[in-house]
C-alpha cells in the first residue's frame, strides 16, 4: 500500500471517528445539576423512567456539598457556560439565578404547562419565585425540605421516664404540668431536654445543628426566631428588621438550650447531628427531613430505627397572645439554564413538565424524593411511606425562608458569625443583633437594594 | 581543539566562534528564554495586574455584567472597617506563629540532643518521628478534628474532661496550634540535627580537657554553633505558618470573627461564596502579598547577614 493510499485511509478512519463522537454528542441528553446525596440518586432513577419513555437521556451531574456543588454552579454563572441544562440551585440562591440572568424566566410557561393550583403555595413560594411577591416564577420545585425534630419513643414512652419527668416538673415547680410526648412550644421542650440530661448520664437532651460553617447554625435558630416574632425582614421591600426584642429573647432562649445539649453540641454540622442520635446519645435531634430516611433505615440506624419517633417544631406564645410556629426550609427547585440553545431550553421544559406531572410526583415520593404535589403529600401511600411523611404536609404550612437576594451569602455570613458568638462564646444577644442588623443594612445598600 | 568536532561542516562554527553557525548564541538564548517569558506573562504577570484592576472594582460576576470602579474603598474598607476583622487576622495569626513556632523549636532542638547520641534503633525512631511532616495538612486537620471532638474525642477522654475544643472561643485556637505543632516539630527537629551533627567534636573534647561544666559547653558550643540552622528553621516555619490555612479550615471552617480566622482564612472566607464581589477579597490578597514580601525582604537580609557572618567564620578558620 503506497504513503498516500495509508493517508487518505487514516483520515478516513479518523472523520468517521469524529463524526460518531460527534453524533454521540448529538443524542437528546438533559443535563442536571445537583448535589450528592440520597434525592440526587432518587432523581437518576426517574431519569432513566424518563429515557425508556421519551428516548432523552437524563444525565444527573452529583457534586459534593462540601463546596464542589455550590463550585459548579457559581462556575456555570459566572463563565455563563452551558454545560448542564438544569440547576437544581438552594433557594437562597434565587437572587443570584435571576439577577445574574441565569435562570430562564418560566412564569407564562408554568402557568400554561403546569396545575399551580396542585403545588404547595409555600413551595412556589420559596422555591420558585424571586423577587418575593412579585408572581414571577424562575424553577419548579424539586426536593422540598424543612427542619423537624426526631426523637427517642422508647425513652419518651418509658413509664419510668414519665414518672421521673412528672417529679422533674413539682420539683422546678412547672405549671401547669405536661406529659412527656412531643412538645407543643419551645418551653416544654427546654424542659424535656433538660429532664433528659440530667436523668440519664451521658445523653444529650437534644442534639441541633450549630455549626459555625455555611447555614447551619442560623438554620436551627430560625425556627425559634420565628416562634418568638423575630423576623430577618421584609423580602419584598427589603426592609431589615432583624433588630428586635423578638429576636434577642429568641436568642436568649436559643442560648439557654445550650445547657442541654452533648459537649460538642455547641458546634455540631447536620451529618454530625444524625450520627450523634443514631448512636443513641441525644434525646432528641433537630435536623431537615432530608436527613430521616437515613435515622429510620434499619440498616443505617439499627438500634433505633424503630424506637424513634417524629415531630415538627413547637411554637411560642407571645407577649401579644399570639402563637407562632414556624419551620426553617430547605430543598431546591429546578431552573433551566439560561444559557443553553432554545431547542435544549424546550427538552428541559419537557422533562420538568413530566416531573411536576402527579404520577411522576407519587414516583418521586415513592423513591424517598419529598414532593411538593399536594395531591401526593396529602396521600395516605405518601403518609404511610414512612413515619415522618405525616408531618410533611404540616411543615408546608410552618415553611419560611432566609433572605434570596443576590447578597444572601454576606448576610448568611453576619448571622452565622453574631448567632454563634451568642450561644458558643456568650456574647451579649441585643449587641449581636445590633450588629447584625447594621451590616444587613449596609450590604443591601451598597448594592443598591435600599435607600 | 578547533569546532570541528562540534560544529563544522553545514551547521557552521565551531563552539570557538569560528565560520558560520545556523542559529546564534542570542538566538539560542532567546528561543530557550522567550517562551518561558512568554508563559510567566501569560499566567503570571497578566492576571496580577488584572487582579490588581479588579481591587479597585466592586465586580462580582455573577451578577454584572461589567466592573464598577470604586477607588481605594475596598482597601479602605479593609483596613478601616467597623470590625477591624483584617487586622485582627493579621494578630491572630502573628499569635499563632509565636506560639507555634516558638513551642516546634523549643520542643525540636530538645528531641535533636536526645537523638544525637548514639542508640540503637536511632535511625528508625528518628524516622517514625519524621512522620507527622510527611502527612498533608487536611488529612492532619482531619484526624486531629476527631481527636478533639468533644464527645468522642480520645483527648478529652484521656484527660477525663469535656472540653469543647471546636466550639469554644478560648479553645480553637489552642487546638489549631497544638496541631501545628504536633506537625511541624519533627521539621525543627530534623535541622536542628543537622546543625548539632555538624559541631566538630574537637570543640567538646577541648572542653572536656578544660573542665567544662555541661550548661557551660551547651550554652558556648551548642547554641552558638547550632543557632544558624535553628534560625533557618525558624525562619521557614514563620514564613509557612504565617500562610497557615488547611489545619484551621478543616479544624474550624472559614468562618470571619473567630480565633482561627487567620490571614489566609480571611481571604477565603472574603473571596469564596456565591454573592461574594471579587474586589474586597483581591484587595485583601495584596495586602497579603505586600506583607509577604515584606517577611520575605527581612528573611533575605537574615540570610545574607548570615552567610556573611558564615563566610567571615571561615576566613577566620582558614
Amino acid at each position: 500500500m503506497s504513503g498516500l493510499r495509508l493517508a487518505v485511509l487514516s483520515g478516513l478512519a479518523l472523520m468517521a471517528g469524529l463524526t460518531a463522537c460527534g453524533s454521540r454528542q448529538n443524542s437528546p441528553e438533559i443535563r442536571i445539576l445537583w448535589a450528592e446525596w440520597r434525592p440526587s440518586d432518587a432523581l437518576a432513577e426517574l431519569g432513566k423512567l424518563y429515557q425508556a419513555k421519551t428516548g432523552v437521556a437524563v444525565t444527573v451531574v452529583k457534586k459534593s456539598w462540601d463546596g464542589a456543588f455550590g463550585d459548579a454552579a457559581f462556575s456555570e454563572f459566572r463563565n455563563r457556560d452551558d454545560n448542564y441544562d438544569i440547576i437544581i440551585g438552594d433557594s437562597q440562591w434565587m437572587g443570584l439565578g435571576v439577577v445574574g440572568g441565569h435562570y430562564l424566566e418560566l412564569t407564562e410557561w408554568m402557568k400554561a404547562n403546569l396545575k399551580l393550583d396542585e403545588l404547595e403555595p409555600a413551595a412556589l413560594k420559596w422555591y420558585c419565585e424571586y423577587p418575593k411577591g412579585g408572581a414571577r416564577y424562575y424553577a419548579v420545585p424539586c426536593e422540598a425540605d424543612a427542619i423537624a425534630w426526631a426523637y427517642r419513643k422508647d425513652l419518651f414512652e418509658d413509664p419510668g421516664h414519665r414518672a421521673g419527668f412528672t417529679r422533674f416538673l413539682q420539683a422546678n415547680k412547672i405549671s401547669p404540668a405536661f406529659p412527656l410526648a412531643p412538645p407543643q412550644s419551645w418551653e416544654q421542650l427546654a424542659l424535656i431536654a433538660l429532664y433528659f440530661k440530667q436523668a440519664v448520664p451521658g445523653m444529650a437532651g437534644l442534639v441541633m445543628p450549630t455549626s459555625r460553617n455555611y447555614d447551619m447554625a442560623t438554620m436551627s435558630f430560625e425556627p425559634v426566631m420565628w416562634s418568638f416574632g423575630g423576623e430577618f425582614g421584609d423580602y419584598v421591600t427589603n426592609k431589615v428588621a432583624i433588630d428586635s426584642r423578638g429576636t434577642v429573647e429568641a436568642l436568649r432562649f436559643y442560648t439557654g438550650l445550650m445547657q442541654s445539649t452533648s459537649p460538642g453540641g455547641r458546634n455540631m454540622g447536620y451529618g454530625e447531628v444524625a450520627a450523634e442520635f443514631i448512636a443513641g446519645r441525644a434525646a432528641m435531634a433537630c435536623n431537615f427531613f432530608a436527613f430521616f430516611p437515613a435515622i429510620a433505615d434499619p440498616g443505617n440506624n439499627p438500634d433505633f430505627h424503630d424506637k424513634t419517633g417524629f415531630f415538627n417544631s413547637p411554637g411560642h406564645m407571645g407577649a401579644d397572645g399570639t402563637f407562632r410556629r414556624a419551620a426553617a426550609l430547605g430543598g431546591q427547585g429546578m431552573s433551566i439554564n439560561a444559557h443553553i440553545q432554545v431547542e435544549r431550553q424546550e427538552r428541559a421544559k419537557a422533562f420538568l413538565k413530566w416531573f411536576s406531572e402527579t404520577p411522576t410526583q407519587q414516583l418521586w415520593a415513592e423513591k424517598g424524593g419529598f414532593p411538593s404535589n399536594k395531591t401526593v403529600v396529602a396521600s395516605q401511600a405518601f403518609r404511610n411511606a414512612a413515619p415522618y411523611n405525616p408531618l410533611f404536609g404540616e411543615a408546608f404550612q410552618l415553611m419560611r425562608d432566609f433572605w434570596s437576594v443576590p447578597e444572601y451569602d454576606d448576610m448568611m455570613k453576619s448571622c452565622q458569625r453574631e448567632f454563634c458568638a451568642v450561644f458558643q462564646d456568650g456574647a451579649d444577644p441585643q449587641t449581636a443583633v445590633r450588629q447584625i442588623q447594621a451590616e444587613h443594612e449596609a450590604i443591601l445598600r451598597k448594592r443598591g437594594r435600599i435607600q | 581543539m578547533n569546532g570541528g568536532a562540534y560544529g563544522s561542516g553545514r551547521s557552521g562554527r565551531g563552539v570557538n566562534g569560528a565560520g558560520p553557525r545556523f542559529l546564534s548564541n542570542a538566538a539560542v538564548r532567546n528561543l530557550c528564554i522567550m517562551p518561558a517569558i512568554g508563559l510567566l506573562i501569560v499566567f503570571n504577570v497578566f492576571p496580577l495586574l488584572a487582579s490588581l484592576g479588579i481591587s479597585f472594582t466592586d465586580y462580582n460576576p455573577i451578577i454584572d455584567a461589567s466592573p464598577r470602579f470604586v477607588g481605594m474603598e475596598n482597601y479602605r474598607d479593609l483596613l478601616d472597617g467597623p470590625r477591624q476583622e483584617v487586622w485582627k487576622a493579621f494578630s491572630r495569626t502573628g499569635a499563632l506563629v509565636l506560639v507555634t513556632v516558638g513551642l516546634q523549636t523549643l520542643i525540636g532542638f530538645a528531641v535533636a540532643m536526645l537523638l544525637r547520641r548514639s542508640f540503637r534503633g536511632r535511625g528508625l525512631f528518628t524516622a517514625i518521628l519524621l512522620i507527622p511532616m510527611m502527612l498533608s495538612p487536611a488529612v492532619m486537620g482531619s484526624f486531629w478534628r476527631y481527636l478533639f471532638n468533644a464527645d468522642y474525642g480520645a483527648i478529652n477522654w484521656f484527660l477525663d474532661v469535656r472540653w469543647n475544643w471546636d466550639g469554644s472561643r478560648a479553645l480553637s485556637f489552642w487546638a489549631v496550634a497544638i496541631a501545628e505543632v504536633w506537625m511541624w516539630t519533627p521539621f525543627m527537629m530534623l535541622l536542628s540535627l543537622a546543625g548539632l551533627s555538624a559541631i566538630p567534636r574537637t570543640l567538646y573534647e577541648a572542653a572536656e580537657v578544660d573542665r567544662a561544666s555541661r550548661w557551660f559547653r551547651f550554652r558556648h558550643i551548642t547554641l552558638p554553633l547550632a543557632a544558624p540552622m535553628v534560625l533557618l528553621g525558624v525562619v521557614f516555619r514563620a514564613m509557612d505558618t504565617f500562610r497557615v490555612f488547611d489545619s484551621a479550615m478543616v479544624l474550624n471552617g472559614n468562618l470571619e470573627g473567630q480565633p482561627t480566622t487567620f490571614v489566609s482564612v480571611l481571604l477565603h472566607a472574603r473571596g469564596f461564596g456565591g454573592s461574594r464581589s471579587l474586589g474586597e477579597p483581591t484587595a485583601l490578597a495584596y495586602l497579603l502579598l505586600i506583607a509577604s514580601l515584606a517577611l520575605a525582604s527581612l528573611v533575605l537580609r537574615y540570610l545574607d547577614h548570615a552567610h556573611g557572618k558564615r563566610g567571615s567564620l571561615n576566613g577566620a578558620r582558614t
